[in-house]
C-alpha cells in the first residue's frame, strides 16, 4: 500500500538538481511513496533572502507553509536548504507572536500549528520503509564505501531542524549499511561546503571543496554522497583534483536507485560533473578483492 | 575611545542575540570553516559591536563571508546565535549603504537571487545568472561554472511565472521594501 | 550429616577425603598437579580433553583413566607419573595442539608435560570442543544459548540455528571461561556486548560482578553487583551460577544478605556526599563519544595512577602505546549557558596531570586550552609559572572541536593563537577536563533532611554561615555546597563538626567508650623476636623492587622469627593479620618495610598495641618515599637498598626499648589572637562549645577587615549589621573575654598548658590557655604604580566601595585595573578576592549609577566557583573586559580634566586610548606587619611571602606543625569572609580535641638526660628552640632536665651535649650506631 505526502520539490528539483529529483521519484514510486507537489509553491529564498532581509527569508518559506498546512498530509522536502529554510520559518510562526503577526500579515494567511515538516530522509529511514527497502533490495552495493555527506543545513541548527545528534549524525550511513554499502567514518561530514560563496569566490569554494574530498579519500571512500543540490554541485564542481583524485558525490536517492536496480538509473549519470561510472564499476566487480 | 552603545543595542535588538555576555573564548573563530578568508573574526566582530565600531563592523568583507552554516553558535558556550548577527549586520550594511563597497559581488548575487523570485515566484537559473554576469561583469569567474551545468542540460532556458505572482509581489513590498532598499531595485 | 570417608594411595601417599570426591581433586589435596584444559571446579567433570588421565590399579587390574571423572574409592591405588601415563598424555596433547595450534592455554598445557609441537596434521580450529563454555551456559547460567552443533569432524558450538541468540544474556561466561579464547561473544549475543567498567578505574578496565571495590577498601572484602551478576538477574529458581561461591575455600558467599535499616538517634547531621562528574559524552564535538583516546581528566588520574590500569605509564586507551602529545581541554561543563559556575578546581588539577604525566615519560608534551588560568589558591600561582618553565604549553582558546585525523589514528584540534590566526594542532591524547555538578542523590537528600538546594542544585548556604543549610542542625561540608578544592573542603569537613558541637554541647563525652587495649607484655630479658612486613604498595614498591625476595632476605637476618611480603601491609585486614601473627610467633619488636612512617606509623604503632607490645617496639623502614620512587629506574640496586634498609631496621629493632609517657593535665581555656571576622568565629563557636575564650585585638574596636565591607556579591546579607550582630554576641557572651587595643608580648608553656602575657595600656597580664587559634588578618598593599597618592582620581577598591556605600560617584567612566602588586616578582600569589570585589563594585556601579562605562583591565578573570555568575551578570550589564599582559601593562597619564588609560586588547590586536574620570586599583593582599614576631613568638612558619603556614596545604590546612597552635583568616592567605569563617569555624573544631580532654598526651620520642654523667653546662638549653631543657640543682649539682611536654624530639640537645648525658629515645647512639655498621655491614 503507498504512502502519501504533500510534496515541497524546491526549484533546483528542475535544474541543478534534476538527477536528485529524477531519481527520488524513480525510488518513492518503487518503494510506493506517493509524493503530491503542493500547488503553486515557492522558492524558499535560500540563503540569499535571509541575508538580504532576515523577514523575506521567513516570509518566503511562510507561504509554502500556507499552502501546505490546509492539507492533513506531512510535508516532505528533499532539499536541505529549503527544509532548513521551511524548519525556520516554522519555529518562528511557532514561537515568536510578533514575528508570527507580521508574517501572517505579509503572506497574508492565518498559521495553523501542526503541519509536520519532514526531510526526505526522515521518510526513507522510517522503520516501515526501511522494511521496504530490504525486501526490494536487488543489487546490494557490496563493496563500495561510501563517505556521508550532511552538511550544514541538514542538521544544525539542531534545535530548530530537529535531526538528532548534529556533530557526528549517522543517520544517512544507517541508510548506506541498508543498502548493503560500506559506510566510512570520517571528520567531515557535517562541514560547510561553502555555499553559495562558491558562485562569488571560487577559489575559496575549491579549497573547501578539496579538503573535504581528501578527508573521504583518506577516510577510504569511493565516493561521497549528498543530498543538497549546491552541496553536491559544490563538490564536484569545485574539486580541483590537484594532488588527489576527483571522487563524485552521488545523491542518496541515486545509490538508492542502483540498489534497487532501478532501470532508468544510467540517464542520471551524465548530469554528473565528475563521471561515477568508474566508481560504479567496482560493483560490476562484486566488491574489491 | 568614545563609546557609542546605540550600535550594540540595535544590533542586540535586532538580531536577538544577548552578545554582550561572550567572553570572547574563541570558540566561534578556531571552527568557522572560512574565518581564515574573513578581514574580521567572527568574535572580533562582537568585540567591535561591543565597542560601538560600527562603520567597521558593516563595511567588512567578514559578514558576506558568513555562509550561516551555524558551526559557531550551535557550540558557543553562552549560547550566541552569530549567524543571525551576521544576517543583522548585513541588512545593516545594505541599509547604510556600505555593501557594495565591502563585497559588491555576493551582495549582488543575493540580490540577483531574490529578484529572480520576485519576477518568477521561483528561482529561474538561468536568468538569475545571466542576470548576475551582467551587473558584477564577474563573467570569467562564473561563466564557465554557468556553462557546465548548462552542458549537463540541466538547466531550463525559459523561466515559467508562478499563478501567484501578484502575491510574491505583494509579499516583497511587505517584507523587504520596508527595509529601505538599494535604488536600483525596480 | 557426617559423609563417609575413602582412603586411598596416590603415589605411594596415603589420601583420607570425602567419598563423592574425584581422584583429580585427591591428587589436589595432596599437591600433585594433574593437567587438565576441560575441567572447571563449578562444573560437573566432563572427561573431554584426556589430559588429566592417570593409572589406576584396583584388585590387580591397572588402567588408565581420566581422573576427573574418576570417583574415589577404597583402597585405590593411583599413580601419576609412570612412563605409560606421561605418554598417554602427550598423544592427547599432541591431538589437541593439531587442532588448536594457535591457543596459547593449549601450548601452555602440552609444554607443562613436555610437547611443543605435533606429529598430527595441523587443523587450524579454534576450538578444542571442551565443552565448558555449553556447560557454563546451561548448568550454570540456566540459559543454554550455545550448544554443540554438527558430527565428527564438523562437530562445533554456536548459537541456534547460527543465528544472534535472543535467550543470550550476553553475560560473557562462555567467553571468560573458554581455554582457547574461541568464543566470541558479538557473534553469540542478540544484545549488545559491553564490558562492565570498574568505577574505581572510572571505567577503563572491566571488572566481574563480584569485586573488591579497591586494593585499599575497608572493609577489603569483595562485593556483589546485583545488576550484573546472572545469579540475580536470573529468576530465583533458576539459582544461576553460584561459581564464586564454589571458588571460595572459606565458604564465605552468602547471597542472602539483604540491606538492614538502621535507626539512630542523633542531634546533628553533617552532609558530605561530594559531586558527581560533568558527562563529557554531552559535549559531542569533544569526540568522548566515539575517541577511546578522548579520556575525563578522572580517567586520566587514573591512568597516571601507579594503582591503575596501565600502573602509571601514559598511554593511550585506543592501542597501548605512549602518548607523546596530550591537550588538555578545560571547562568542560564548566563556564557555560548551562553551567553558569566554575568548578574551581579544573585549572590546577590539569596542570598538576600535566606536570606528573612529564615526570613520568620524559619527552611528553603537554599543551592545555583554557580561556582564564584560574590559580587562585595558596600557592598555586607560583605552580602555575613553574608548570610554564617545565614546558607545559598554556594556549589561551576554547577549541572548536575534536576530529579524527583522516587516514591516521590520531586527533586534531582546532583553536586559535596568540595573534588571533586559526590553527590546528594533533595530539594522540585528548583529556577533557570535566566540571564539578551537584551530587546524584542531591534532590533526594534535600528532601529527605528537609534543606534547601540553590539554582544548580547544590545547597544552598550563606557567606555568613558556609557550612549551615536552611535546616536547623543540618550541617554541610564540602563540594556539596558549591564546587571546592581539598584544603577548603578539609576546612569546611571541621567546620561543620565545630558547628555540631556547640550543638551538642552538653552532650559532649556521653557517648564515649573508651578504646581498650590488652596489658602491656613485659619483654625485659626476652632475646628479641623480630617480625618483618615488606610492603608491595600496589605498584608503587612492588613495581621496582623485589619484594618477595627482600622479604626472603629479611627472614635470614638475625633474630627475625617471622617475614612475609603484603600487596597493601596498611590494609585493615593486614592489621588483624599482623595481631594474630605476633601472638602466634610470640613477636616482641615488629618492622613494616614500606611507604613512610610520616604517614603510616601511628597506624602500625596502635596495631602492635593492640597485639601487648608496646608502641615503640615498632620499627619502619622506608622503601618507598626513599627507595622505590627515587631509584624507579634501576630495579636491581634499588631491590639491594631495599635489603639493606630493611637490614639496618632489624638492627635497630634489636636494640628498641618499651618507652612511656605520662600525660600532662590541660587548661581547657582558649586564647585567640585577631579579632576579625575570623578570630570572633573561632572565638564565639568555642565559647559555645562551653570553652572560656580570651579574644585578643591589637586595635581599640573589633572586626577588622570586615569593617570596610559594605555589601556581599551575592547582596543577600549587609556585612556591617552582619558584623555587629557578631560583636555584641561575642560582648554579650559570659565565656568570652575581649581585649582590646592589646598584644600578646609573650607566651609560655606548651600545648595545653599556656601561660601568655597579654599587654594592655603598658600593663600585663598573664592568662593561662590550652590552644592559641591565630587570626591576625592581613592588610592593602599601598600602590606606588598607576600615579596611585600623586592623582586622588587614582583610588583603590575599598576607596571605591566607601564611595559607593556613601552613595556618590562622581564619574562618567571608570577604568579597573587588576592585579596591583599581585601575581609578580616578590608576590607571585593571587590575592584570590579582587576579581570579585571589582565585579561587585562594577555591578553596583551599573545599578546605581546607571549609563557610566566600567571598564576592567585583567589578567585572569578569577571568579571562581558560584562567582562567575556575576562575572557573567557583569558582561551583560555591558561592563568591557579586556585582559593584559603583565609584559605590557596598561599606561596612565593624568590631565586636569580626565585620565588617560592606554590599554593593549588582546582580542582586536590594538591598543585601547581610554579617557576615564577615576581609575580603581585592585591592591595586592599583604600579610600583616606583625606576622614575623607573632611567627617567632609561636615558633611557627612564614611562607616566602610572609602569610602564616599551615601544617600540611591539603591535610591539615588549619593546623600548625606545632602542638596546640592554629591558623584562621587572611593570616593563612588571601580569601573571601565565607572561607575566613569556614577556617574559624574549622580551628574551633581542631582546638576542641584538645580543649575538651582533661589530659594531653605528649610524644615519646624525647631527650632524655643521664643526670649521673651531666654536667650542668647548659648547651642543651641554649640550643633547644623550645626550652624543653631546665637547668635545676638536684643534690648540690647543677643538672638539665627535660620538660617531656615541650620536648619536640628534634634531637639538638642529644648532639650538642658534650658529655653524652642527653640521648633521644628511640635514637639512642647505640641504637644509630647498628644501624650504620649494618648498613656498611661492619660486624
Amino acid at each position: 500500500m503507498t504512502v502519501e505526502y504533500a510534496f515541497y520539490p524546491g526549484c533546483t528539483a528542475h535544474s541543478t538538481g534534476l538527477e536528485y529529483s529524477l531519481s527520488l521519484h524513480a525510488v518513492a514510486d518503487a518503494l510506493g511513496i506517493e509524493l503530491r507537489e503542493i500547488d503553486d509553491w515557492n522558492c524558499c529564498g535560500g540563503a540569499a533572502a535571509r541575508s538580504v532581509s532576515n523577514l523575506l527569508g521567513l516570509a518566503l518559506p511562510a507561504r509554502n507553509i500556507a499552502k501546505a498546512q490546509s492539507r492533513d498530509l506531512s510535508l516532505a522536502i528533499p532539499c536541505p536548504g529549503c527544509f532548513n529554510a521551511t524548519k525556520r520559518a516554522q519555529n518562528a510562526l511557532s514561537n515568536d507572536p510578533q514575528m508570527r503577526a507580521q508574517l501572517e500579515e505579509i503572506v497574508e494567511f492565518q498559521y495553523e500549528p501542526g503541519l509536520d515538516v519532514k526531510s526526505m530522509h526522515e521518510i526513507f529511514l522510517e522503520p516501515d520503509m526501511l522494511k521496504r527497502l530490504g525486501e526490494a533490495l536487488k543489487r546490494p552495493l557490496s563493496g563500495l564505501r561510501v563517505a556521508s555527506y550532511y552538511g550544514c543545513a541538514l542538521v544544525r541548527d539542531p534545535e530548530i531542524v530537529q535531526m538528532g545528534d548534529h556533530e557526528n549524525p549517522v543517520f544517512l550511513d544507517e541508510l548506506v549499511s541498508a543498502l548493503g554499502a560500506e559506510a566510512v567514518d570520517w571528520s567531515y561530514k557535517t562541514d560547510c561546503c561553502g555555499a553559495d560563496l562558491a558562485m562569488t569566490h571560487g577559489k575559496i569554494a575549491a579549497e573547501i571543496a578539496d579538503y573535504i574530498v581528501a578527508g573521504a579519500i583518506e577516510a577510504g571512500a569511493d565516493c561521497l554522497m549528498a543530498s543538497c543540490g549546491l552541496c553536491q554541485v559544490n563538490l564536484e564542481m569545485r574539486q580541483t583534483g590537484r594532488g588527489q583524485k576527483k571522487l563524485p558525490t552521488f545523491y542518496f536517492t541515486e545509490l538508492m536507485g542502483v540498489a534497487l536496480d532501478l532501470p532508468k538509473r544510467n540517464q542520471w549519470w551524465g548530469m554528473h560533473i565528475v563521471n561515477p561510472k568508474p566508481t560504479l564499476k567496482i560493483l560490476r566487480r562484486g566488491g574489491r578483492t | 575611545m568614545t563609546l557609542d552603545t546605540s550600535f550594540a543595542t540595535a544590533v542586540q535588538e535586532r538580531s536577538g542575540q544577548d552578545l554582550a555576555v561572550c567572553y570572547h573564548c574563541l570558540k566561534c573563530t578556531a571552527g568557522c570553516p572560512l574565518s581564515s578568508h574573513m578581514d574580521l573574526k567572527p568574535n572580533s566582530i562582537l568585540r567591535m559591536i561591543q565597542y560601538g565600531q560600527r562603520e567597521r563592523v558593516l563595511k567588512s568583507h567578514a559578514i558576506w563571508f558568513c555562509v550561516s552554516c551555524m558551526t559557531c553558535g550551535v557550540r558557543c558556550p553562552n549560547e550566541i546565535d552569530i549567524s543571525a548577527i551576521m544576517d543583522t549586520l548585513r541588512e545593516m550594511a545594505i541599509e547604510a549603504g556600505y555593501a557594495y563597497a565591502a563585497e559588491k559581488k555576493v551582495v549582488q548575487l543575493h540580490e540577483e537571487f531574490v529578484r529572480s523570485i520576485k519576477l518568477w515566484g521561483r528561482l529561474h537559473e538561468v536568468t538569475f545568472y545571466i542576470g548576475y554576469m551582467a551587473r558584477s561583469l564577474d563573467i570569467l569567474a562564473s561563466l564557465p561554472a554557468g556553462l557546465t551545468l548548462l552542458a549537463r542540460g540541466k538547466l531550463p532556458f525559459l523561466p515559467k511565472r508562478i499563478k501567484g505572482a501578484k502575491q510574491i509581489k505583494r509579499l516583497y513590498e511587505r517584507a523587504y521594501k520596508t527595509k529601505g532598499q538599494l535604488a536600483e531595485e525596480e | 550429616m557426617q559423609m563417609s570417608e575413602i582412603t586411598l594411595t596416590i603415589d605411594q601417599q596415603q589420601v583420607t577425603l570425602r567419598a563423592d570426591a574425584s581422584v583429580l581433586e585427591a591428587c589436589g589435596e595432596i599437591g600433585i598437579k594433574i593437567p587438565t584444559l576441560c575441567y572447571h571446579k563449578a562444573l560437573p567433570a566432563y572427561g573431554a580433553c584426556r589430559l588429566c588421565l592417570v593409572e589406576t590399579e584396583l584388585g590387580g587390574r591397572t588402567r588408565i583413566q581420566a581422573s576427573c571423572t574418576l570417583p574415589v574409592s577404597e583402597g585405590l591405588i593411583v599413580r601419576t607419573d609412570t612412563e605409560r601415563v606421561t605418554k598417554t598424555r602427550r598423544v592427547m596433547a599432541e591431538l589437541l595442539l593439531a587442532r588448536c595450534p594457535g591457543s596459547d592455554r593449549v601450548r601452555e598445557v602440552a609444554a607443562e608435560i613436555g610437547v611443543t609441537d605435533t606429529r598430527f596434521e595441523e587443523k587450524n580450529e579454534d576450538c578444542i570442543l571442551c565443552g565448558l563454555c555449553t556447560r557454563v551456559c546451561s548448568m550454570l547460567m540456566g540459559s543454554g544459548a550455545i550448544d554443540f552443533g554438527g558430527r565428527g569432524d564438523t562437530r562445533r558450538v554456536g548459537p541456534a540455528y547460527d543465528k544472534h541468540s535472543s535467550i543470550c544474556m550476553a553475560c560473557g561466561a562462555c567467553a571468560q571461561i573458554c581455554p582457547a579464547n574461541a568464543v566470541d561473544l558479538t557473534k553469540v549475543s542478540a544484545r549488545p556486548v559491553r564490558p562492565v567498567g570498574a568505577d574505581y578505574d572510572a571505567g577503563l578496565v572491566a571488572r566481574s560482578s563480584i569485586y573488591i571495590p579497591y586494593q585499599q577498601a575497608i572493609p577489603k572484602i569483595p562485593v556483589i553487583d546485583r545488576s550484573t551478576c546472572m545469579h540475580f538477574l536470573k529468576p530465583a529458581e533458576v539459582d544461576a551460577c553460584r561459581a564464586c561461591e564454589s571458588a571460595c575455600p572459606a565458604g564465605a558467599i552468602d547471597y542472602t544478605q539483604e540491606d538492614e535499616m538502621v535507626d539512630l538517634q542523633v542531634g546533628a547531621v553533617v552532609l558530605a556526599p561530594g559531586f558527581c562528574l560533568y558527562d563529557a559524552a554531552e559535549k559531542l564535538e569533544m569526540g568522548y563519544a566515539w575517541s577511546p583516546d578522548v579520556v575525563t581528566s578522572l580517567q586520566f588520574e587514573r591512568i597516571l595512577s601507579a594503582s591503575g590500569p596501565y600502573e602509571g605509564q601514559v598511554l593511550r586507551p585506543s592501542n597501548g602505546e605512549h602518548a607523546k602529545q596530550i591537550a588538555f581541554l578545560q571547562c568542560i561543563g564548566s563556564r557555560d549557558d548551562d553551567h553558569d559556575y566554575c568548578s574551581s578546581v579544573c585549572c590546577m588539577y590539569a596542570t598538576k596531570e600535566a606536570i606528573i604525566a612529564m615526570e613520568h615519560q620524559p619527552g611528553l608534551e603537554c599543551s592545555i586550552f583554557f580561556m582564564d588560568l584560574r590559580a587562585f589558591g595558596k600557592g598555586f600561582d607560583a605552580y602555575y609559572e613553574r608548570a610554564k618553565e617545565l614546558g607545559v604549553r598554556f594556549i589561551r582558546c576554547r577549541p572548536s572541536s575534536v576530529e579524527q585525523i583522516e587516514g591516521s589514528d590520531g586527533l586534531r584540534v582546532k583553536y586559535v593563537d596568540e595573534e588571533g590566526h586559526t590553527a590546528s594542532a594533533d595530539f594522540d591524547l585528548v583529556v577533557l577536563s570535566v566540571g564539578l555538578k551537584p551530587p546524584e542523590e542531591a534532590k533526594e537528600l534535600a528532601d529527605k533532611f528537609g534543606i534547601e538546594l540553590d539554582g544548580y542544585g547544590f545547597a544552598s548556604t550563606k557567606a555568613i554561615s558556609p557550612v549551615v543549610t536552611s535546616r536547623d542542625g543540618v550541617y554541610v561540608c564540602g563540594p556539596f555546597s558549591e564546587p571546592k578544592d581539598i584544603p577548603e573542603t578539609v576546612t569546611d569537613a571541621s567546620g561543620a563538626a565545630a558547628q555540631a558541637m556547640s550543638l551538642l554541647a552538653e552532650g559532649r563525652h556521653t557517648l564515649v567508650t573508651q578504646k581498650e587495649y590488652p596489658p602491656e607484655k613485659d619483654i625485659t630479658g626476652q632475646r628479641p623476636r623480630i617480625g618483618v612486613f615488606v610492603c608491595h604498595c600496589g605498584r608503587n614498591i612492588g613495581g621496582v623492587v623485589n619484594v618477595p625476595e627482600t622479604a626472603e632476605f629479611a627472614q635470614s637476618l638475625p633474630d627475625v622469627v617471622y617475614a612475609e611480603h603484603n600487596l597493601y601491609t596498611c590494609s585493615s585486614d593486614t592489621q588483624v593479620k599482623i595481631r594474630e601473627l605476633i601472638k602466634e610467633h610470640d613477636l616482641n619488636r615488629v618492622i613494616v618495610a614500606s611507604c613512610t612512617p610520616r604517614t603510616h606509623e601511628p597506624l602500625f604503632r596502635d596495631t602492635v598495641r593492640e597485639a601487648g607490645l608496646n608502641p615503640y617496639l615498632f620499627e619502619m623502614a622506608n622503601i618507598r618515599d626513599q627507595c622505590s620512587w627515587v631509584h624507579m629506574h634501576e630495579p636491581a640496586a634499588a631491590t639491594e637498598k631495599a635489603k639493606d634498609l630493611v637490614k639496618m631496621a632489624v638492627a635497630k629493632a634489636r636494640l628498641l626499648e618499651p618507652l612511656y609517657i605520662t600525660p600532662v593535665p590541660v587548661t581547657s581555656v582558649a586564647l585567640v589572637i585577631g579579632g576579625g571576622v575570623a578570630g570572633m568565629s573561632a572565638a564565639l563557636n568555642m565559647a559555645d562549645q562551653g570553652f572560656p575564650v580570651h579574644l585578643v585585638e591589637r586595635t581599640p574596636e573589633l572586626g577588622g577587615n570586615l569593617r570596610h565591607i559594605y555589601y556581599l556579591l551575592n547582596e543577600e546579607d549587609d556585612p556591617q549589621s552582619e558584623l555587629e550582630k557578631l560583636v555584641s554576641k561575642i560582648e554579650a557572651h559570659p565565656n568570652v573575654t575581649v581585649w582590646l587595643s592589646s598584644n600578646v608580648a609573650r607566651v609560655d608553656g606548651f600545648v595545653g598548658n599556656f601561660a601568655s602575657t597579654i599587654v594592655r595600656d603598658g600593663e600585663e597580664n598573664v592568662v593561662e590557655h590550652g590552644i592559641i587559634i591565630v587570626a591576625t588578618g592581613a592588610t592593602e598593599y599601598v600602590p606606588t604604580e598607576y600615579l596611585y597618592g600623586s592623582d586622588e582620581r587614582v583610588i583603590t577598591q575599598r576607596q571605591l566601595e566607601e564611595r559607593l556605600a556613601s552613595g556618590e560617584l562622581g564619574a562618567k567612566r571608570v577604568v579597573m585595573v587588576q592585579c596591583v602588586g599581585s601575581r609578580e616578582d616578590g608576590r607571585m600569589y593571587c590575592s584570590r578576592v579582587c576579581c570579585s570585589e571589582a565585579i561587585k563594585n562594577a555591578l553596583k556601579i551599573k545599578a546605581e549609577h546607571p549609563g557610566t562605562d566600567v571598564f576592567v583591565l585583567y589578567r585572569d578573570v578569577r571568579t571562581y566557583g558560584f562567582r562567575e555568575k556575576y562575572y557573567t551578570e557583569a558582561r551583560r550589564q555591558g561592563v568591557r573586559f579586556v585582559r593584559y599582559e603583565p609584559e605590557n601593562k596598561p599606561a596612565i597619564t593624568a590631565d586636569p580634566e580626565r585620565l588617560h588609560v592606554e590599554a593593549f586588547d588582546p582580542i582586536l590586536q590594538t591598543t585601547l586610548a581610554i579617557d576615564a574620570d577615576l581609575v580603581v586599583l585592585a591592591p595586592a593582599v599583604v600579610p600583616h606587619e606583625d606576622a614575623a614576631d607573632v611567627a617567632q613568638m609561636l615558633k611557627v612558619p612564614l611562607t616566602s611571602e610572609g602569610f602564616f603556614l599551615e601544617a600540611h596545604m591539603k591535610l591539615r590546612p588549619v593546623d600548625f606543625s606545632a602542638d596546640g597552635v592554629f591558623l584562621a583568616g587572611l593570616a593563612h592567605s588571601p580569601k573571601g569572609i565565607d572561607e575566613s569563617i569556614a577556617q574559624a569555624q574549622a580551628t574551633a573544631a581542631r582546638a576542641a580535641t584538645i580543649l575538651s580532654k582533661d589530659e594531653y598526651t605528649p610524644e615519646a620520642i624525647i631527650a632524655c638526660v643521664d643526670e649521673e654523667i651531666c654536667a650542668g653546662c647548659g648547651l642543651c638549653a641554649s640550643v633547644c628552640s623550645y626550652d624543653a631543657p631546665e637547668i635545676v640543682t638536684v643534690r648540690g649539682r647543677r643538672v638539665s632536665r627535660i620538660n617531656q611536654a615541650l620536648c619536640k624530639g628534634c634531637g639538638a640537645c642529644a648532639s650538642a651535649c658534650p658529655s653524652g648525658a642527653i640521648q633521644q629515645l628511640g635514637f639512642r647512639p647505640k641504637q644509630i650506631t647498628e644501624m650504620v655498621s649494618a648498613a656498611l655491614e661492619w660486624e
